[in-house]
């Protein structure tokens, strides 16, 4: 299978045509590149490109934007991009004027839809929880009055002395804030040009420019102190894994009295990993007298094992939460050992054994994902028929409250009621049909289930029109039939013929 | 601003890897074009000297894989359509089922299973360029293995 996913992935090529337009626009740097020098000597440095793009309106507003970026940003249309990507609620973005009387200058950090660009070579990729604790802290932060001398000193993008970049933009505007080394800020905002007029041949003039004198060493402190911590926020989200090592990286076995778990359970072990990755093992404890060898332990709950490269380990459970992890490294022939590590702890097992349970139990169940597909669009109708020996026989209730349970519970709790685990269709055992229908958006959608008797239940799910009925998918699941007859009954189903 | 001249030669050499890669894990041929040209551009003015091929390489996969990532993040905000990947490119019909089965994987084994399976990366590679830890991409590339091998002998055998 790898080899094959290589093989098809590897034929897929770059179009001749965008090929040519991505040569296009990097050739377009280099004569669109404007160094100039200011009269105070402070170099101003930007890259701008023409966007070469599938869409004319994209060009139009790359090259309103691109022009912007001539003057605004090192970070040019890469910025713009990036920016684009980031976090691109703009929606939700305020402009700056509407926020001056606030005591942070540039607005509500945790309003705007910023990137910050702290010059570190991330271009402003951190996580959620990190941008939230820095619009804590540009907000809080004293920006100290507006800087009215600036002796003719101006943006200070890519000179050696930035030290990082704030930009966002708002419906009709972009805006920075620079802030070099010494702790000269810069704010400038441009406002774009209307993308129905052609692209500006000269670079805009910024709309508005604000300067301040901040203590940068107190910025600093605050900005690297946050971003310090979004290694570690990286790290915990990466290190769900358990002191014996990664399960899911293992190919373990569990094993109580009556489950046994290993990875041709798919989805239950793949479940079980991750909780015993999660699972809250506690501090190592001392080994309890007389049970200190693994094999002393008799009254195992459960068992885990694994091995790798010749190493054997194992986990296991007592009934009162006693747990030994042990390992041997064996050699080639498997018949000697030596031991290569022990350990002890104590673990609540009556929650332990409720997780294990819960993972079976999840793993049966679709997923919410596969509901929502099931359920989506809005229900028409909902017919139950008797297709038992060659009959098709509509027996969903006539009278008006019996037939709205029905079409509710085939509708809702049956599909609810559906499980992963597939049992094989037989044409003797097939009993009822649910045909329900759904309208979404302009699409009629039939999806027919077929229940058998031995619990199997298969979905052919159709698009109807007006030339006849598309197949859209089909798919297997499993339902309690007993249950599932149960219900049909409770709610006036006439089952009994 | 650097290499600047050779944007043809660039392209020639990396493009076919970068769209690749860009396409499988955004699944979209203009968020691909998006991602690659923007890639590009940022190795023209951003680049850093590199110490070989390998480094320029992975160097730009790493920008490529970053762009891919953030455009999915804004997909998920503003509920963006990927498109049907094999409608609007040609992929021969026995390669369909499994590049199908891999499109449906999450974003997160997409991205390691194609730079392991597709560009044979190493796992400790694959760490640097995605900035997830080495267990993490072990992790996802067992888990994602299982999910691809079910989905696509599930659906596509």
């Amino acid at each position: 299978m790898d080899k094959k996913l290589r093989n098809a992935a590897e034929k897929i090529t770059m179009p001749e045509d965008m090929k040519e337009r991505i040569i296009k626009a990097c050739e377009n740097i280099d004569k669109t590149n404007i160094e100039r020098t200011d009269n105070d000597g402070y170099t101003e440095v930007a890259s701008g490109t023409e966007r070469i793009s599938r869409k004319n309106n994209i060009i139009r507003i790359v090259s309103a934007v691109a022009a912007c970026a001539v003057l605004a940003a090192g970070i040019g249309t890469t910025g713009v991009l990036l920016h684009k990507n980031h976090r691109s609620q703009l929606a939700g973005s305020e402009d700056v004027d509407a926020a001056e009387s606030r005591s942070c200058p540039f607005g509500d950090f945790n309003e705007l839809d910023y990137t910050f660009d702290a010059n570190d070579e991330k271009y402003g990729y951190y996580s959620d929880e990190t941008y939230a604790k820095l619009s804590e802290f540009l907000n809080g932060f004293s920006w100290g009055e507006e800087y009215e001398n600036t002796e003719g000193r101006k943006i200070v993008q890519d000179t050696p002395d930035k030290y990082c970049t704030l930009y966002w933009f708002t419906d009709d505007a972009n805006c920075t804030v620079w802030i070099s080394n010494d702790g000269f800020v810069n704010y400038v905002k441009y406002v774009l040009p209307d993308v129905s007029e052609p692209p500006l041949s000269e670079p805009l003039e910024p709309a508005e420019s604000k300067y301040y004198m901040i203590d940068i060493e107190a910025f600093d402190k605050g900005v690297q102190e946050i971003l310090a911590q979004e290694e570690a926020i990286a790290a915990e989200k990466e290190s769900d894994v358990s002191p014996f090592g990664d399960f899911t990286a293992f190919d373990f076995e569990l094993q109580n009295g009556t489950v046994r778990i290993n990875k041709n359970n798919g989805r239950s072990y793949e479940l079980v990993a991750d909780m015993l990755n999660r699972w809250d093992w506690g501090e190592e404890t001392e080994a309890q007298p007389g049970r200190e060898d693994p094999f002393a332990v008799t009254d195992s709950e459960y068992e885990i094992s694994w091995e790798i490269d010749h190493d054997v380990y194992w986990l296991k459970i007592a009934e009162d939460g006693y747990v030994i992890y042990s390992g041997d490294r064996y050699d080639e022939d498997y018949l000697n050992s030596e031991e290569i590590c022990r350990k002890y702890y104590n673990i609540e097992v009556n929650s332990f054994d409720e997780g294990i349970y819960e993972c079976i139990s999840e793993a049966e169940s679709i997923t919410q994902e596969e509901i929502d597909d099931l359920t989506s669009g809005e229900l028409i109708s909902a017919e139950l028929y008797d297709i038992s020996e060659g009959k098709n026989e509509n027996i969903t209730p006539t009278s008006e409250g019996d037939k709205q349970y029905v079409e509710e519970f085939l509708s809702g709790m049956f599909i609810d009621m559906l499980k992963d685990n597939i049992i094989p269709e037989s044409q003797e055992d097939l009993r009822y049909s649910a045909v329900l229908m759904y309208k979404d958006n302009d699409k009629t959608i039939r999806r027919t289930y077929y229940v058998h008797e031995n619990g199997c239940v298969v979905l052919y799910a159709y698009e109807v029109t007006a030339a006849g009925e598309e197949p859209i998918t089909t798919a297997s699941y499993s339902v309690d039939f007993n249950e599932f007859e149960n219900f049909l009954v409770k709610f006036g189903a006439d089952i009994e013929n | 601003m650097q290499k600047c001249g050779c944007a043809r030669e660039a392209v020639e050499k990396y493009g076919d890897m970068l769209y690749r890669i860009s396409l499988l894990i955004l699944k979209n041929t203009a968020d691909a074009e998006d991602a690659v040209q923007e890639t590009f551009i940022k190795y023209f003015t951003k680049a850093p000297e590199f110490a070989d091929g390998e480094h320029e390489k992975a160097w730009l996969i790493t920008v490529a894989t970053n762009k891919c990532r953030d455009m999915l993040r804004c997909r998920t905000r503003h509920e963006t359509e990927s498109e049907e990947l094999l409608n609007t490119y040609a992929v021969e019909k026995s390669d369909s089922g499994i590049l199908e089965a891999l499109m449906e994987l999450s974003d997160k084994y997409r991205i390691i299973m194609v730079l392991f399976y597709v560009e044979q990366y190493k796992i400790d590679e694959i760490a640097d360029i995605t900035g997830v830890s080495v267990s993490a991409v072990k992790m996802r590339l067992s888990r994602g293995r299982k999910l691809l091998e079910e989905k696509y002998r599930k659906e596509y055998m």
